[in-house]
């Protein structure tokens, strides 16, 4: 939460908020490579050495506790979605 | 009648707290002795570049007081955390034209004026108020340490660099007067106190 801050409020358009983030489909491969795009500034790093378990966790995370929206993210749903990004 | 008047303000001295207009905040770092005279710290001088690639040296901020800290875009461990608070010293004093915010890259080679310029828009701030200085690195580094702020270059570290999150106040003459640790939100609130103290100072003049 170094970039997002702890409450996901972010900084600015700089490190933006995720509060209002909903595309679950894209969020495992965000988070496990990041994006690197001419629209942002500052490169948002991945993470290639988290685990699957771990990467699901900071979705239901994100959803669950940091946007109050319920959500349930199954640990194939996120292995599946990951294997597509690679 | 000078004793009584040393007398005077000791008492004032003794009796009161941070109400007291008559106290002022210290000049910091170390003091040299020449001859008679002590020969306090200060920002050497400099020449960097800003976002708008204007040429910034010691006169461009001798009218005003300004606060400043050292980072690089490519951070990502504390800088997000510094800038946020920087942010609220900001919005803060974001009317007041006598102070004003710089920021110095310790990464000119990827930060560029032009790229810091970006950084600048995205923060949505007043580019005369928040000013992004970048220029050779050794003298970026080099004043660094000036302002007390460790920071040099670690391929180990994240992002490449390793430098501290402090944040400095600097008065008009060049003189650092405050500091806080910019990732600690706690200390971020006192620093603003320091900068309202050093206001009324000039207030008072």
């Amino acid at each position: 939460m170094d970039c997002h801050m702890e409450d996901g409020s972010g900084v600015e358009q700089l490190y933006p908020s995720i509060l209002n983030y909903s595309d679950n489909d894209n969020l495992p491969c965000l988070i496990r490579n990041g994006i690197n795009t001419s629209k942002s500034i500052v490169e948002m790093v991945g993470f290639p050495k988290m685990t699957d378990v771990e990467v699901n966790n900071i979705i239901n995370y994100v959803s669950n506790d940091l946007q109050n929206v319920k959500h349930h993210q199954l640990i194939n749903e996120t292995i599946s979605a990951l294997e597509k990004c690679k | 009648m000078k004793i009584i008047n040393c007398l005077v303000v000791a008492i004032l001295f003794l009796g009161s707290c941070k109400n007291d207009p008559n106290i002022k905040l210290p000049i910091l770092g170390h003091q040299d002795i020449v001859g008679t005279d002590t020969i306090l710290h200060k920002i050497p001088p400099f020449v960097f570049i800003d976002q708008n690639e204007n040429k910034v040296d010691n006169n461009t901020l001798k009218n005003n007081i300004y606060v400043s800290d050292f980072f690089f875009m490519s951070c990502p461990s504390i800088c997000p955390k510094v800038k946020k608070q920087m942010l609220r010293i900001y919005d803060k004093y974001e009317d007041n034209d006598f102070i004003k915010i710089v920021s110095h890259t310790i990464d000119p080679k990827r930060d560029t004026p032009e790229r810091l310029k970006m950084y600048a828009e995205n923060l949505s701030v007043n580019h005369d108020k928040w000013i992004f200085l970048s220029g050779n690195k050794d003298s970026l580094l080099d004043m660094a340490e000036e302002y007390f702020v460790a920071a040099y270059e670690d391929a180990d570290a994240p992002g490449g660099f390793d430098h501290s999150g402090k944040i400095l106040l600097v008065d008009t003459n060049g003189h650092i007067r405050a500091f806080c640790d910019g990732t600690d939100p706690g200390d971020v609130d006192d620093f603003l106190v320091d900068i309202d103290f050093l206001l009324k100072e000039y207030e008072i003049q």
